[in-house]
């Protein structure tokens, strides 16, 4: 069976290959000059004093993607695009033609008739592909990872989607369950395009819903409160922190995203605000700071919950957990379809 | 010891209520037939009589809805014992397009325990059809000799062709049943063929068994001499062929001047004063069975 699907899909091995040599050859020249333009940075705003600007320095918005000129951004742009699409494009090509393009042209009768059982068939076909799947995408992970470590130097939230959803075992486990999902729809439906375009939209609906509604749950926010004066609570988050939400309580306890207005201020508060008539505090008019005082007198403060840095690994383990778990139904999906169904 | 076991069948298969469903529509339905060791056996019957459906039953593809096979003492099942045993070309001929004949034939040396490679390599060579062409490239009477070879090197015991020359030009399809016809005289015996079609030429070629199958149902299933010998075209006056016990009749049809008559008979002696007695071909036998089922069928859809 090895030479079967080696002879059958040595092309498609073959053309991950390449694409995994042109990605090391786009990543490694960008991250070894990121790297440099990093070291030489360090030591220059080591004269200037200011080194804590570094990071907006190099990084205009803090993300890899958006890159200050001095970084050859455009080029990044594409490649980070590529890792995203990635799972995408092996679930397309590699996953969902694996058995049905059989169907389609009814090998599967040729190769069903051998003198071997369709398990067997199966089982070398599914580990050759997923193994090669996993290998392709750990090896750009690995790359990924390599190349992102300036980026993750300086601008210190791993949690970043855009750095989560390419580095790390994760997007591993991504490839692999895109194509596992793609080789069930392709054996379910038997029918290439139709099995692509729902391959497409699952795929794409799942990674949303797991990143936006699942991923900040993995594990209990930290919450810190702080008095509700404009940046007293960035002050106590950890900059490497992953801010899961930030809320305004008053003094009822009512929660809010935005800070509360006026009107609803105990009445002693509001005559601070009121411009005209603010009374004199210990020989000077009530200005700002008096209101935020008198506010966090009265109960009002903020909270934010948020993931520290340290999570980083366990959350991307479990994540992994669930695509493996996903992968694990797909592929039994897959054995049953083949196994018990008509052929 | 397993050899002497299988010397001794004498049917290498042997179906009793055989049955297929899709959804609510039977496709194959109270099949009985049996196929004696070492015949060439034509499988025939019109398009969606369920010839595909009885042949994906037997290789053990499909699994039955009702009823049960017996294939060379075996029920039909996904086991290297059993598919070793079975040789089967499927409709269309499906062939890896990519690959040439001699990948194909790795693919038999990997897979096929009892593979034959010379066998495989010498047919080709005899009928000048490149190797190393990948097999897309071949035409279709090229490409149904590779799926011959295919099924063939194997060494099966049971050959099972589905339709294996509908799309082949006449040439061609002499061919293939030329190539057919001596591999099963050069197995002696050991080879049982059973080759579905609708081309009822081509099974007085190479057939000395007949199945015929129509709407799902087994219609006929003997030896052919046999068929030849008891089935008979009486010829008479016009009017009604008297009932006897001697005969069912199959088809009649009735002109101003005679009457016809396709009779089975239950016994080889008949004598229906004043009607002639005459001897029919297969491809009249097996046309009046079809047309006898479908117009069972008119007349079923029109009491419904």
């Amino acid at each position: 069976m090895n030479w079967l699907v080696w002879r059958q899909h040595r092309k498609q091995f073959i053309a991950l290959a390449i694409i995994l040599g042109v990605y090391a050859t786009l990543a490694i020249p960008i991250g070894l000059h990121f790297w440099r333009t990093y070291q030489q940075a360090l030591t220059t705003c080591g004269r200037t004093n200011t080194c804590d600007q570094l990071s907006s320095m190099l990084f205009q918005s803090g993300s890899d993607s958006n890159l200050n000129p001095s970084l050859p951004g455009g080029g990044v742009n594409i490649v980070v695009l590529l890792v995203l699409a990635l799972p995408f494009l092996l679930g397309m090509f590699v996953g969902v033609p694996l058995i049905a393009r059989e169907y389609d042209k009814g090998t599967n009768l040729l190769v069903w008739t051998r003198s071997i059982s369709r398990r067997r068939w199966l089982t070398a076909k599914l580990l050759w592909i997923l193994v090669a799947t996993a290998v392709f995408a750990g090896a750009f992970a690995v790359l990924t990872t390599w190349w992102s470590k300036t980026g993750n130097t300086l601008y210190a939230n791993r949690f970043d989607t855009l750095k989560f959803d390419l580095q790390g075992i994760a997007p591993v486990t991504y490839a692999v369950f895109a194509v596992s999902l793609g080789i069930m729809l392709g054996t379910w439906l038997k029918r290439i395009m139709v099995a692509i375009g729902i391959m497409l939209v699952v795929l794409l609906a799942l990674q949303i819903t797991v990143g936006a509604f699942l991923r900040p749950h993995y594990a209990t926010p930290l919450t810190v409160t702080a008095s509700i004066t404009q940046g007293a609570l960035d002050a106590k988050l950890p900059s490497d922190a992953w801010v899961v939400s930030r809320n305004f309580v008053d003094q009822h306890g009512t929660v809010s995203s935005h800070p509360f207005d006026l009107p609803d201020w105990p009445p002693r508060c509001q005559a601070l605000a009121n411009q005209d008539q603010a009374p004199v505090i210990s020989g000077h008019k009530a200005g700002p700071a008096d209101i935020d005082n008198c506010l966090t007198a009265a109960g009002y403060h903020q909270t934010a919950k948020y993931q520290p840095r340290y999570r980083y690994w366990n959350f991307q383990r479990i994540e992994a957990g669930i695509y493996l778990g996903l992968t694990v139904l797909a592929v039994a999906t897959t054995y049953w379809l083949v196994l018990k169904r008509d052929a | 010891m397993t050899q002497a076991v299988q010397t001794k069948l004498k049917y290498a298969i042997e179906t009793s209520g055989l049955g297929k469903r899709y959804r609510s529509f039977w496709a194959l339905k109270d099949c009985a037939v049996t196929v004696p060791q070492g015949s060439v056996t034509a499988l025939v019957g019109p398009n969606g009589a369920g010839k595909t459906t009885l042949l994906k039953l037997l290789v053990g593809l499909n699994r039955p809805s009702a009823g049960a096979a017996v294939v060379l003492g075996q029920t039909p099942n996904q086991t290297t014992e059993y598919l070793s045993e079975i040789g089967y070309l499927a409709q269309e001929i499906p062939l890896y397009s990519q690959f040439s004949a001699a990948d194909h034939f790795a693919m038999g040396a990997h897979l096929d325990p009892r593979w034959d490679n010379d066998l495989a390599v010498k047919r080709l060579n005899e009928l000048k059809i490149p190797l190393d062409r990948p097999v897309g490239k071949l035409s279709g009477g090229q490409r149904a000799q590779v799926g011959l070879a295919m099924a063939l090197a194997k060494k099966p015991r049971l050959l099972l062709l589905d339709e294996p020359v509908a799309a082949l030009d006449p040439l061609a399809r002499v061919d293939f049943l030329t190539s057919l016809a001596q591999a099963a005289a050069d197995a002696d015996g050991e080879l049982t063929v059973v080759m579905s079609s609708h081309l009822l030429a081509d099974l007085e070629r190479v057939c000395d068994h007949v199945i015929i199958l129509a709407s799902g149902e087994t219609q006929l299933c003997d030896d052919i001499e046999q068929v030849l010998k008891t089935h008979k075209l009486l010829v008479g006056p016009p009017g009604a062929l008297p009932a006897s016990n001697e005969y069912i009749v199959i088809k009649e049809s009735r002109s101003s001047t005679a009457a016809h008559a396709l009779v089975r008979l239950s016994s080889l002696r008949i004598s229906v004063p004043g009607w002639h007695v005459r001897d029919v071909d297969i491809e009249e036998i097996v046309l009046a069975y079809m047309g006898q089922s479908r117009d069972a069928a008119t007349s079923e859809g029109a009491a419904q």
